[in-house]
């Protein structure tokens, strides 16, 4: 398989409020970070709230301008061309349905707007046929296309979200959390249509979530993200079975097991303290203050981002001993 | 057959919306009242010469200084005009420059307002800048000061009027906008390939539209209260064009004898302004997002 998307190095640093005129102090919310998507794959970015997952997930499309670094899509590197023919292979899901509808709109023109700006149908009936089609696709009618987004519950607001990112065609998506804000049982459903998707129109996704078991069932591969870095990039399996990365095995060992026996021997490893603030963070390995291995090399230097396996990338210094 | 019922529905619930803000415009006493009233005020200003019972100008020396009466509803001043035919000759400058000195200031504020809380930095600078200048100034001193600078006539006084009062939509637009743009759907757009004017045209102006209808409806009675202070200090329509503030000012030296002459314009001036106000707020409670729904 070819691969889709490269990113290299990838740096997004937002300059924050400084308490002195001249040392400008910056918010790396992602720090060199790099990894690459083959095509028709999903690599799932797992992290708690505030390590730089969503900011990496815009910064690949550009809704971010990158800092340092480079972003590489099927072979050209975007980084710092006019986006406007990209935007019809690239898109993006939110997390948050009910801020990412423009509540003065009609559903149809909420899904419709791509069309409007790439002039994808040349007449207004086939515009209102495409629409339709497009709203049949993730499960709504084209009853609904008159209405406004708050007669909607969350679920139908999700699933107007992805009809907005599909109306262009796109072969890549990156799914911004996109099943964080739904219940339980909903989410099953908005995950098993981004499956078929998948599967009927060839995509490509980069999966950000916070919940690692929800990451794990959809991504070929997965990526742990802390404090804006990139620790472990590996296969699903490998990296839920296999994990190497002191931070990995506390968030797996966090999965719930459906089997109440083995639940009650699992060990759990709970982190302790709170992730420092990205503004100041740790010298060396960013993870030391937390954890239990940390020893003295790991606050003077900075573990190396490398493959320990055949694709299984860490950046631990204790890991392979 | 669903299908219909279906689009039965979908119908009842889009006329729902609508009588609900209906409705809710109506649903006091005050609004209806100030909605009848406004409606007059306009009907005066656009059928003045069938309503008034004589010419604004023509003078009537024997019946100069007479108090209110049949003949003369409001009475008639010193060279025997009738005030009531001058009165309602004035709503037409008093809305005039109540509406149009809103209709620029808006559109200007709005602009303004929208380029500074997008872009920000420089533009936003600026624009903030220009603002606070205005709001420095008293009001009536600024206009005071330009319209003896420019020469008085209706187009000036709009103008002037039009220039202290935008810095108001200036700053409430970039504050809506401010926020506005922070939003996902507008990224959304982004990520679709929207440029920078239809995000502004079709994203963000659309959800400021509510505040600065309420706005506009609240800044028409000041537009009009600062027309006739011009007036009656002289600087505004020259005469013999009847306004409220003027028709007040040649009363004013014979307020002892024929006090009618300032005091009906005065209290015509009192029912309109407060028939915007009673208006705006009306607006105001109908349009809320966070009491609708």
């Amino acid at each position: 398989m070819t691969t889709l998307l490269e990113v290299k190095n990838l740096k997004k640093y937002f300059p924050a409020a400084s308490n002195t005129l001249f040392n400008k102090r910056f918010l790396k919310a992602v720090d060199d970070v790099s990894f690459s998507i083959k095509k028709g794959e999903t690599l799932g970015l797992v992290g708690e709230s505030g390590c730089g997952k969503t900011t990496t997930g815009k910064t690949v499309i550009r809704l971010y301008e990158p800092t340092a670094g480079q972003i590489i899509y099927d072979g050209k590197d975007i980084t710092k061309v006019n986006m406007l023919p990209y935007r019809r292979k690239m898109q993006i899901v939110f997390q948050d349905p009910y801020a990412s509808l423009d509540p003065r709109m009609t559903v149809g023109d909420i899904v419709g707007e791509a069309i409007d700006i790439h002039n994808l149908a040349p007449s207004n009936a086939e515009r209102k046929e495409k629409i339709i089609t497009l709203l049949e696709h993730v499960g709504l009618n084209s009853e609904h296309a008159n209405r406004f987004p708050h007669e909607f519950s969350g679920g139908q607001r999700q699933r107007i979200g992805i009809a907005r990112a599909l109306a262009v065609d796109p072969e890549f998506i990156v799914c911004d959390e996109p099943v964080s804000a739904l219940d339980v049982s909903i989410q099953a459903q908005i995950i098993n249509m981004f499956e078929e998707l998948q599967e009927e129109m060839g995509l490509t996704y980069l999966f950000i979530a916070h919940d690692l078991s929800v990451v794990k069932h959809i991504s070929n591969r997965i990526g742990v993200m802390y404090l804006g870095k990139l620790v472990e990039l590996a296969d699903s399996y490998e990296l839920t079975f296999h994990s190497l990365h002191p931070y990995t095995k506390s968030l797996v060992s966090a999965i719930p097991v459906p089997d109440p026996k083995e639940s009650r021997e699992r060990q759990r490893i709970v982190l302790e303290g709170d992730v420092p603030s990205p503004l100041d963070p740790p010298s060396g390995c960013r993870f030391r203050t937390r954890c239990r291995y940390a020893t003295k090399i790991c606050a003077e230097e900075e573990p190396e981002f490398k493959e320990v396996r055949s694709g299984h990338f860490v950046a631990c210094h204790h890991c392979c001993e | 057959m669903k299908k219909e019922y279906q689009e039965h529905a979908d119908l009842i619930k889009v006329a729902d919306k609508r009588v609900n803000f209906w409705s809710k415009l109506f649903s006091s006493k005050p609004a209806v009242l100030a909605a009848v009233l406004i409606v007059l005020f306009i009907c005066s200003a656009l059928f003045a010469a069938f309503i008034a019972p004589y010419p604004y100008d023509k003078q009537n020396l024997p019946e100069m200084m007479q108090a209110p009466s049949k003949k003369h509803l409001f009475g008639t001043d010193e060279l025997g005009r009738d005030i009531f035919s001058r009165v309602v000759y004035g709503t037409r400058i008093s809305l005039m420059v109540g509406f149009l000195s809103v209709l620029i200031s808006t559109s200007v504020g709005t602009v303004l307002g929208a380029l500074a809380g997008y872009y920000g930095g420089v533009v936003d600078q600026l624009v903030t800048g220009f603002t606070d200048i205005v709001y420095s100034f008293p009001v009536s001193l600024l206009a005071i000061a330009v319209v003896a600078a420019l020469g008085s006539s209706l187009f000036n006084l709009i103008i002037v009027i039009s220039m202290v009062s935008w810095a108001g939509y200036a700053r409430l637009v970039r504050g809506q906008v401010f926020s506005l743009k922070e939003w996902d759907f507008v990224e959304a757009a982004r990520a679709l390939g929207a440029s920078n004017l239809r995000i502004i045209v079709k994203h963000i102006l659309p959800n400021t539209v509510a505040p600065i209808i309420v706005m506009a409806t609240l800044e028409i009675p000041k537009a009009i209260i600062i027309e006739s202070t011009l007036s009656f200090l002289g600087l505004g329509v020259p005469p013999p064009t009847p306004s409220w503030g003027a028709i007040m000012n040649a009363g004013r030296a014979f307020i002892l004898d024929a006090p009618w002459i300032t005091m009906a314009p005065g209290l015509v001036m009192m029912v309109l302004v407060l028939a915007f106000n009673l208006f705006g707020d009306a607006l105001r409670d109908a349009l809320d997002p966070r009491l609708n729904d």
